[in-house]
């Protein structure tokens, strides 16, 4: 790898950190300490998972449900009244409803078919 | 030498390694050397010998990072770990301690790789700080070396950049 005039001032300033990095550095452990200073898995992780679990199944079995009782439902058979239906019902609606009844008319029956002035006279 | 013995042998550079993954929170830079060293002495990493132990170490390390991350990233949503004490409440290094720690031009150079992207910051430490190669660097960061060596180039570039804003500021 060639290093180029620029490179150089870059591995002085990393050279720097890489000095006052160390200055950090921890002590190093043996296998025994960072086993056991080491964090477990928290008890928590697999406790939510099994609680998320149980929701979802809840929920996806109440969905079902649900859905169950809109099926059941006869939409023909069911009534809906609107509340303003009281509007429609007009005083006197039953008399309009109604063909009016003018009286009976008797026409006279003629033995030849036609009255007795309607009979051409030759 | 067994495991252990090479373990404390590039402690130093682990650590510097990790602070790296972690923007050098110095706290988060333990936890997750910690976590790695129990990895690889528990047997949950294993050491194949492809590579060089140095390598090979740095990348347990790298996924560790990662996995540190996400893990924090979901804590933030599932208050789940309540006895596990947040960034905050045990005084991550920030303000006074650091600067009580770092010289203007380290802080200002900590600040200038903070702003670059991940991969870009991560082989520039490898080629800088740790004195690897580009294609160890690919190794530690599982991608190619045309990959790396882009990312090397664009690094190089972005820093200085982000320097000379920083010193005219």
């Amino acid at each position: 790898m060639t290093r180029q005039p620029n490179d150089d001032e870059l591995r002085a300033r990393f050279a720097a950190l890489r000095q006052e990095d160390s200055r950090l550095l921890p002590q190093f452990r043996g296998a025994q300490q960072a086993l056991a200073a080491t964090p477990r898995l928290s008890r928590w992780v697999p406790a939510a998972a099994l609680a998320s679990a149980a929701v979802a199944v809840l929920w996806l079995a109440g969905r079902d449900r649900d859905t169950s009782d809109r099926r059941g439902l006869d939409l023909a058979a069911t009534v809906w009244r609107a509340p303003t239906d009281f509007l429609l019902e007009t005083p006197g609606r039953d008399l309009l409803r109604q063909v009016p009844d003018v009286g009976h008319v008797s026409v006279p029956s003629l033995p030849n078919g036609l009255p007795e002035e309607n009979r051409g006279s030759g | 030498m067994d495991l252990e013995a090479k373990l404390a042998e590039h402690h130093g550079a682990a650590f510097g390694w990790a602070l790296s993954c972690c923007r050098w929170d110095r706290h988060d830079a333990e936890d997750v050397l910690q976590a790695s060293y129990v990895k690889i002495l528990d047997g949950r990493a294993r050491f194949a010998g492809i590579s060089s132990f140095r390598t090979w170490l740095f990348g347990v390390i790298r996924r560790t990072a990662a996995e540190h991350r996400r893990r924090r990233a979901l804590r933030r949503f599932l208050p789940l770990s309540r006895g596990e004490r947040s960034p905050d409440s045990r005084g991550g290094e920030s303000g006074a301690e650091r600067a009580l720690l770092r010289s203007e031009a380290t802080e200002r150079l900590i600040t200038a790789l903070g702003l670059l992207p991940a991969r870009q910051r991560q082989v520039l430490h490898l080629v800088f700080y740790q004195d690897l190669t580009i294609a160890a660097a690919a190794d530690v960061m599982g991608i190619s070396l045309g990959t790396a060596r882009t990312h090397y180039e664009r690094g190089k570039r972005g820093l200085r950049a982000q320097l000379k804003d920083l010193r005219d500021e």
